[in-house]
């Protein structure tokens, strides 16, 4: 009987927790799936220009999507002042998106990421995205109905194929707030009238600094670290047009180790080793017997990725982007003390960067 | 749930009974002091033997009339009266002398035999009951398929028949202070646990009650927690789990008029069990053990999950089933708690009534309860499609759970979880799940933890519990039995 009048007891005080409960009942909600930033010039009401697209549920039971926009000084004044726009309770708990105009993030983007850090609703779904041009036009582009569904899959999708970088605001979040390290994010644009992933955009600390190709981000992301599966498509000049090599790798890895004369940081060596097959060989005739020689396709792809190599790095000096990470090594091969004497603005431009690349041809396809 | 009555009631009552037995005054002879008993029995039968001076007094229906006729009326007719005092030494005629106890053998169906002052007693009970037929509740696929009846004995004889040892002991304790219903205590001597005999023994005997009807009102007289919303006794209608049980070292009871049999000590998980897991091959028991705790989990919580998640958590759903659940729902007017509650309590009307119509009516109520809920609900746009799934999903799921007072539990179990959910969301849910968790762990069934093996755990019980090991695996008899003999195999 005591037992029982706990009990009682105990489920009664859940009632009195009852005021405190924030129902968001899902028929009711705006969910936004993409937020776009751009810069707003000449207003008194605000500074950037968010715009943001959510299905709302007709009376038919059919989804539809609305687009709207606002101008606010900051992320949260911008939702409350679309919510004033909408029948519907507008959340951020689906975002899965936020876009920014190279314009608006060469401003820096700080403000927003630390928004968007503090919400319980938003989870490590959330990408970073930047624009070529217009962030909103990017909305307009889209054919499907569902907007942010789209830009979600096709970056996740890129990222798989390790052509654009991580995708995970937490990471670009702790990439920015680190001395050793400048974050990255995936780059869209638009091209004839249709949306496009264009490479990687560049970053010193929370400023949009420049942008990568695709070949260029692949490169980038190689001589990070870990790749597990993608391709390259490798041009060599020849007497007549190019030789195109198409070169799959299933496995990359990359060793960055610090060369140091006493306390003097001389040079840091980036090493990468690849393996992988040779599906595509426009230099060969493809029949069986004349064989491609391993070592010569070997030496080709090593020396084309050295040279883009050396070109990548010098992109990255010139925008002091280090999205290497090159300043973390030299971190983490001294003392505190020592690195708080050469930490510097230009310590990355300083130091020589050597990239060797090792490649292993597993196979060549079927072929043989 | 019945109340005990009050100690001085009983205590009144008592006396008088007793007051009955011994008032008449000494100078009535005991003939007529049970005639005087059993005035106003119409149904009551008295055959005189006028030249042998014999009386016979006695229940025509609680009889077996065969015998009756043969080994009582035909040697009394046969008998002369220099005969008679030498067939009466026979053993079958049992001479008493207490008024009490001839009228409780009348009763009991034996057949009072009056010579001038001695009384004798001969047993050729017997009347009316139904044939041993399959368990309605308890469906077997494989393994045997007879199961128990209302009577005490044939009972009793089915589980003699499997346990055949004389290490099996029945004590014989009668409950009810109106019906005198007989309850019968099994236990394998050197398997059970004598405490555990005793304990129960006597808290059988603490009953005081007019009447016990059926085990799973005696199961509630002598629980641990009374107040529990979870049964502590199993029971079970299957000779085989019987057997199986009193052989694992568990204590038996019998209640006469019952086909429904209690197991104790039960533990929680023991209602998840069926016969059908040990007859068929280790592998296929396991996965039909493991989909029934998942079929726990989904009926006590997969509502509840609805309504937190609509009402609190979009977060947390992805987008594409987000947007189905929002187009569902687009059209009803309620809140998803009051949703859930009026599709959950449509579907208990359903079993409710299904389960007390007779069966050509019961099937019209599957029909309408199946248009309803299926597609006029929808379209009328009171509830949306996902919860239909969703407490239909609930409501099979409550079925796979063998036992239908655990069942039945677990189902009223969910109103709170669904109530809570709809209030506080998961944090509700959670706060429902810990009250369950600790008030689960807090029950005991004879003093044995009723969460074991998993709380307190106890590895060794592991083999029967989730999983059902292969036979060469079990080799111990359950922890909570308490057996004194803990090895049930030869250690190879």
């Amino acid at each position: 009987m005591r037992n029982l009048k706990r009990l009682v007891i105990v489920f009664s005080l859940v009632f009195l927790l009852v005021g405190c409960n924030d129902q968001k009942i899902i028929e009711t909600l705006g969910l936004m799936s993409v937020m776009c930033f751009d810069k707003a010039t000449d207003s008194v009401e605000g500074n950037m220009l968010v715009t943001s697209t959510f299905p709302s549920i007709t009376e038919e039971s059919n989804r539809k999507e609305t687009t709207i926009d606002t101008i606010a000084f900051s992320k949260k004044d911008a939702e409350r002042k679309l919510a004033a726009k909408t029948e519907q309770e507008i959340v951020n708990g689906q975002i899965r998106s936020l876009i920014f105009s190279e314009d608006f993030a060469a401003d820096g983007i700080n403000q927003i990421i630390h928004s968007v850090e503090r919400d319980q609703e938003i989870g490590s779904q959330v990408k970073v995205v930047i624009s070529e041009g217009e962030a909103s036009a990017i909305l307009e582009a889209i054919p499907t109905e569902s907007t942010g569904n789209y830009v979600d899959k096709m970056l996740r999708k890129e990222s798989d194929q390790f052509n654009i970088p991580y995708l995970d605001i937490h990471y670009f979040s702790r990439d920015m707030h680190d001395d050793g390290i400048e974050p990255v994010a995936p780059l869209v644009g638009i091209e004839d009238g249709e949306v496009v992933v264009k490479g990687a955009a560049l970053f010193r600390d929370d400023r949009y600094v420049g942008k990568l190709t695709i070949q260029e981000s692949k490169l980038l992301l190689l001589m990070r670290g870990k790749v597990k599966k993608s391709d390259l498509v490798i041009k060599i000049p020849q007497e007549t047009g190019y030789r195109t090599l198409y070169f799959t790798y299933n496995h990359s890895k990359a060793e960055t180790k610090v060369k140091k004369k006493g306390t003097e940081i001389e040079q840091v060596d980036i090493h990468v080793s690849m393996v992988g097959s040779l599906l595509e060989d426009t230099g060969t005739k493809m029949n069986g017997n004349s064989s491609t020689d391993n070592n010569e396709v070997q030496k080709l792809i090593d020396g084309y990725l050295s040279n883009e190599a050396v070109r990548l790095i010098e992109i990255l000096k010139e925008k002091k982007a280090d999205s290497l990470g090159i300043k973390g090594y030299v971190r983490n091969s001294l003392t505190y003390q020592e690195w708080k004497k050469i930490k510097e603005e230009d310590l990355f431009q300083k130091i020589p960067i050597n990239v060797t690349f090792s490649v292993i041809l597993q196979n060549k396809g079927m072929l043989e | 749930m019945i109340r005990r009555k009050p100690k001085k009631l009983i205590k009144k009552l008592k006396e008088l009974n007793d007051q009955q037995h011994s008032e008449p005054s000494l100078e009535l002879s005991l003939y007529e002091q049970v005639v005087n008993e059993l005035e106003g029995c119409s149904d009551r039968e008295d055959i005189h033997f006028p030249e042998l001076q014999v009386n016979l007094i006695y229940f025509n229906h609680l009889v077996d009339k065969d015998r009756f006729q043969s080994e009582i009326l035909d040697p009394f007719y046969h008998v002369t009266k220099e005969e008679l005092s030498s067939l009466l030494k026979r053993s079958f005629y049992k001479p008493v002398a207490d008024l009490k106890e001839v009228i409780d053998g009348i009763l009991d169906g034996e057949t009072a035999i009056f010579d001038k002052e001695r009384v004798f007693l001969a047993n050729v009970a017997g009347g009316e009951k139904r044939n041993i037929q399959p368990s309605e509740t308890e469906t077997a696929i494989t393994g045997p398929h007879e199961g128990f009846i209302e009577s005490g004995e044939t009972n009793l004889s089915m589980i003699r028949r499997r346990v055949r040892t004389s290490r099996l002991k029945v004590n014989k304790l009668p409950v009810g202070e109106v019906t005198k219903t007989n309850a019968f205590l099994l236990y394998v001597k050197g398997i059970a646990n004598d405490e555990l005999v005793t304990e129960l023994t006597h808290r059988i005997e603490k009953i005081e009650i007019d009447a016990v009807y059926d085990a799973h009102m005696l199961s509630q007289l002598i629980e641990d927690q009374p107040h529990s919303l979870f049964p502590q006794f199993i029971t079970r209608e299957r000779p085989d789990s019987i057997a199986a049980g009193l052989v694992e070292g568990k204590i038996i009871i019998i209640l006469e008029g019952s086909p429904a049999i209690i197991i104790a000590p039960s533990s929680f998980f023991d209602f998840f069990e069926t016969g059908d897991d040990y007859y068929q091959r280790w592998l296929t028991g396991t996965a039909t053990r493991l989909l029934r705790f998942g079929a726990f989990i989904i009926t006590i919580a997969f509502t509840a999950l609805y309504v937190s998640v609509t009402t609190f958590h979009y977060e947390m759903i992805p987008e594409s089933l987000l947007t189905t659940l929002a187009v569902s729902r687009s059209k009803v007017p309620f809140n998803p708690i009051y949703e859930a509650f009026l599709m959950e309590m449509t579907i208990e009307f359903l079993r409710e009534a299904g389960a007390r119509l007779p069966t050509k009516v019961g099937q019209t109520i599957g029909i309408v309860g199946g248009i309803v809920i299926g597609q006029a609900a929808v379209q009328a746009g009171i509830t949306s499609n996902v919860l239909i799934i969703v407490v239909a999903i609930s409501a099979i799921a409550s079925f796979v759970v063998p036992s239908y007072v655990m069942s039945a539990s677990i189902r009223l179990g969910r109103f709170g979880l669904i109530l809570l959910a709809g209030l506080l969301g998961n944090l509700g849910i959670m706060i429902g799940i810990t009250i369950l968790v600790i008030h689960l762990s807090s029950l005991t069934s004879v003093g044995a933890p009723y969460m074991s093996p998993l709380s307190p755990f106890f590895p060794k019980d592991w083999k029967d519990f989730l999983l059902r090991a292969p036979y060469k695996m079990m080799k111990t008899r359950p922890t909570m039995a308490r057996s004194s003999n803990k090895s049930k195999q030869r250690n190879d």
